[in-house]
Formats: C-alpha cells, sequence, structure tokens
C-alpha cells in the first residue's frame, strides 16, 4: 500500500467519526453587540466639539467677563502696565 | 445552486439591524461549521472559540455576501480563512506537534481496520500537523474533506493550478516526513 493510498484509507474512516455539535449563538450575538460600533458615536463626537469650541469662547470671554463685573480693578491693572 | 429562501430572508433582515434574524443563521449553520472546522482543531473550546470568529466576520461582512452561491459555501470559506490564521498562529507560538515522529510510524504501519474513526481522526490530524500550515490545509480539504480541486480552490482562493501545485509538494513533504521516521526505526 503506497503512502497515498494509505492516507486514503485514513481519511475515509476519519470522515465516519461523529463531529461535536456547538452552541455558539449566544455567544456570538454578545461578540456582536461588543464589537459593533456604537449609534451614539455621532453624538459624542458632536458634543466633544461642542465642549472644546465653549472652553475656547470662554477663555477669550474671561477678560471682558472681569472688566465688565470689576470695572476699577481692571482699570488699575492697565494703569500698573503704563507705569511700567 | 443559490441561497436557500429562509437564508435570504435572514441574511437581509439582518443587514438592517436585526439580532435575531443573524442569530437563526447562526443556529442554522453552526453545526456544519463547526463540523468543517474539526479538521483543523479536535480542541473542543477552540472549536467554540473558532466557530464564533466566523460567525462574527460573517456578520461584519454579511452585505459582501453576493448570494450567487449558499450561505454555507461563503461561511466555509471564512471558516478556511480562520482556520488557516489559527494554525499560523500556533505555529509560531511554537505549540508542540500532537504527535511525535516516532508515534507518526504507527500510523501507517497499524492495520486500519482495528482503528475506529476518532482514532483515525485523531492520528490523521496528528499526522498533518507535523506539515506547514499551507500544506496541512490543502491535505486536509483534499483526503479529510475529500474535496476536489475546484472545490479547494475556491474555499482558499487559490488558483487550481497552485491547488495541484501545492498538494504535489505537500504530499512529497508528507512523504519524506515518513520516510525519516522509517530510517529511524
Amino acid at each position: 500500500m503506497t503512502d497515498d493510498q494509505a492516507l486514503t484509507k485514513l481519511a475515509e474512516l476519519a470522515r465516519q467519526e461523529p463531529t461535536p455539535t456547538v452552541e455558539v449563538s449566544f455567544a456570538v450575538m454578545r461578540q456582536i453587540e461588543y464589537a459593533r460600533p456604537s449609534t451614539d458615536r455621532p453624538l459624542a463626537i458632536i458634543t466633544g466639539l461642542s465642549a472644546a469650541a465653549a472652553a475656547i469662547v470662554l477663555y477669550f470671554a474671561a477678560d471682558a467677563w472681569l472688566t465688565w463685573q470689576d470695572p476699577i480693578t481692571a482699570m488699575l491693572c492697565s494703569m500698573d502696565t503704563v507705569m511700567q | 445552486m443559490r441561497v436557500a429562501d429562509e437564508d435570504q430572508r435572514d441574511i437581509s433582515a439582518s443587514l438592517v439591524g436585526d439580532g435575531q434574524a443573524f442569530a437563526r443563521l447562526v443556529r442554522r449553520h453552526q453545526d456544519a461549521i463547526a463540523r468543517y472546522l474539526w479538521r483543523f482543531t479536535r480542541d473542543r473550546a477552540m472549536l467554540d472559540e473558532l466557530a464564533q470568529d466566523v460567525f462574527v466576520e460573517a456578520y461584519f461582512n454579511l452585505a459582501r455576501f453576493r448570494g450567487e452561491a449558499p450561505l454555507l459555501m461563503w461561511l466555509r470559506t471564512i471558516a478556511t480563512r480562520v482556520g488557516y490564521r489559527y494554525w499560523k498562529r500556533r505555529r509560531r507560538e511554537q505549540v508542540p506537534g500532537v504527535l511525535s515522529l516516532a508515534e507518526m510510524e504507527q500510523v501507517l504501519a497499524n492495520p486500519q481496520p482495528q482503528l475506529s474513526p476518532e482514532e483515525a481522526g485523531e492520528r490523521l490530524h496528528a499526522m498533518l500537523s507535523r506539515l506547514r500550515p499551507r500544506d496541512r490545509l490543502v491535505l486536509t480539504l483534499m483526503y479529510f474533506e475529500e474535496l476536489s480541486v475546484a472545490e479547494i480552490a475556491q474555499l482558499t482562493g487559490w488558483t487550481q493550478t497552485l491547488v495541484k501545485v501545492q498538494a504535489m509538494r505537500a504530499r512529497g513533504r508528507l512523504k519524506k516526513l515518513l520516510e525519516r521516521s522509517e530510517e529511524r526505526r
């Protein structure tokens, strides 16, 4: 018997082997849920961008806000600068 | 052969986000895929893991399924890729083969009628595991699965000529392995 024939016979016998069954539907659906990109992602991106824009506006507006709130201090600060 | 109606219905529903429809597809084909993947691993836990990988990959590529062949054929193509990747990963991790060269001698020496199908499966799997993944894949599909050159080409994405060449080389390498074990006797 050649190697090829032996291999063929062995495979023939091996194909009669009962193969195990699996139940993976639940695990698959769980993995899919976990891996699927969240549908809230665009909302999160917009929220993030809005927060960043608000922070920039707040930074530049802080000076104006302080001047409006306490004009004397703001005026003295300016005087200090002039005296130097 | 085209996609079965029930598969087509569930594919369409899955594509619009019906998770239950995809779960039905999984339940319908999981045993056939497990049977196929049993050629790639004989470890029950790994079999579950590989079967899951096949269906997860199928889910995320479902929009690319053209429906020109039965769904199971497409799933088997994915399973081939998943199984092959598993062999390559395992080889890199250098997990020792299931069978030593000395043990391999017994495979051909042992008269086969005395073997049970389980033993034959175990031995054939162990013998082929000594080969490189490409060689192992072509011989597994050819002998274990009894597939034609055309079917192997479809599953692997190789040309039919490449399948024939690969099979010839793989048989040669297997023969060398067996001869080497004969010399060590």
